[in-house]
């Protein structure tokens, strides 16, 4: 009479073990999609057409572009065994350095190529963003509006980047201040990939410091200012043969040597992109065997 | 007697089929993270060993409180199977967020599934305690 009540018993117990087992796959599928594949949170943007135009016919080479109001050389170096390329920005107007998002929407899960978002907002130049849509986390503000006030200060975020309607920079615990505080104080911009490259001219990050999961080079994408209105952006290519990449500290390092007060980090790894002139010029890849962009949520650029 | 032997030593196997199959996966991802590090990843291993393959191994060793106590009513036997899917709900959630973490990114659910799993294994494990128990003293084995 046990024996059979047993018996009984496992054979409900295994079919309430298959259905878990099957819960237990689509829920994992659904965590998955949902991370990586469904859009969602949509709010679509206009871009307004800036106020301002160019001073004279754009003087644009293969590394330059001047037409008075706008100003970018680009140069390539050698850091060790990585290639460096950095745009020297400078702008006559704070509004000219802009960002775009991927689909001219904010969302999780929206995606499109640096240089698809570059193209679409007229941008002269440009580099990947801090990939917001990758994370649920973090402020985020673009071109003045809040999309989104979720603070994220687990380590290694928390630090952002704010760049404000005068084009200053200012590096932002999310700890010290809500979103809104910041809205409120004049910012235009808020970044939250980080972390803080340089503050005030001193090196933010120690040696062995890294982007909590990041190997330990990297491809990087970093955001400089070194006076009012003069900019500097970097990408460095990495996991090639040809460049190995940069660690944090090193990216830190090279900011500080080109003289920038506020560095920052931003997005890098297979994001990292610069565009120009309809052009990208570096050698994106994600793990070193295709060089193709990586779609990503969001963009800097310089334009009108 | 000599059956429920063989049934706990087939259990601690499976156990440590389990822990060895994640140990595997944990070490393969590692090969293709490119260097990216994570600790729900790299652990996956710990929560079928310590959550079931010792548990099992004491079970086996007869170095279990309540061991010769009575499941009359198959009642352990539920509690056991809600203390398994506890194991497993811990570990898929370890699996999911290691795998969110390494491609830099996050998530709400795979916590949501950690801790349902959490709850079913304190639960599963009071449930079976409690039934063994009370058939101890219900016998006075």
């Amino acid at each position: 009479m046990r024996d059979r009540k047993h018996r009984q018993i496992r054979r409900g117990t295994g079919r309430i073990r298959i259905i878990y087992a099957v819960f237990l796959v689509l829920y994992s599928l659904f965590v998955l999609l949902d991370t990586f594949v469904i859009p969602r949170n949509i709010v679509r943007i206009f871009r307004e057409k800036g106020i301002f135009g160019a001073k004279y016919d754009p003087v644009i080479t293969e590394n330059s572009y001047d037409d008075g109001m706008i100003s970018i050389q680009i140069r390539t170096e050698r850091v060790g065994v990585t290639t460096v390329y950095i745009a020297d920005v400078q702008l006559q107007d704070p509004s000219l350095l802009k960002t775009g998002l991927a689909g001219d929407s904010f969302g999780r899960n929206l995606a499109e190529v640096t240089s698809g978002i570059a193209e679409r907002s007229g941008a002269v130049f440009a580099i990947n963003g801090d990939y917001y849509g990758f994370r649920e986390k973090g402020y985020v503000m673009r071109g003045g509006y809040l999309y989104r006030d979720s603070s994220n200060t687990r380590y290694p975020y928390g630090e952002d980047l704010v760049i404000r309607e005068d084009g200053s920079f200012e590096i932002v615990n999310e700890a010290d201040a809500t979103a809104q505080e910041l809205a409120d104080s004049g910012a235009r911009e808020i970044f939250s990939f980080g972390p803080a490259l340089v503050n005030h001219g001193e090196v933010q990050v120690f040696a062995g410091e890294e982007v909590e999961r990041a190997q330990i080079t990297n491809p990087r994408t970093a955001i400089g200012i070194l006076e009012p209105l003069h900019y500097l952006m970097v990408v460095s290519d990495g996991r090639t043969k040809e460049s190995r990449g940069l660690s944090l500290f090193e990216l830190a390092e090279f900011m500080q040597q080109q003289g920038c007060d506020i560095a920052y980090n931003l997005d890098g790894g297979g994001s990292s992109t610069i565009w120009f002139n309809g052009k990208v010029l570096n050698k994106p890849t994600t793990y070193g065997d295709v060089i193709a962009e990586r779609t990503i949520s969001d963009i800097v650029y310089i334009g009108y | 007697m000599q059956e429920d032997k063989i049934i706990r030593r087939k259990v601690l196997v499976r156990y440590l089929a389990v822990t060895v199959f994640c140990l595997l996966v944990s070490l393969i991802y590692g090969l293709f993270s490119h260097g990216i590090r994570s600790f729900w990843m790299n652990w996956l291993a710990l929560w079928p060993l310590v959550l079931g393959a010792v548990p099992a191994a004491l079970s086996a060793a007869e170095i279990f409180p309540f061991k010769d106590a009575p499941d009359e009513n198959g009642a352990g036997e539920v509690m056991k199977d809600i203390y398994r899917f506890g194991i497993a709900a811990v570990t898929v959630a370890s699996f999911l967020k290691g795998v969110l973490e390494i491609a830099g990114t996050d998530s709400v659910y795979p916590d949501v599934l950690r801790y349902a799993g959490i709850v079913m294994l304190v639960c599963g494990a009071a449930g079976f305690f409690f039934v063994r128990y009370r058939g101890r003293q219900r016998t006075g084995t």
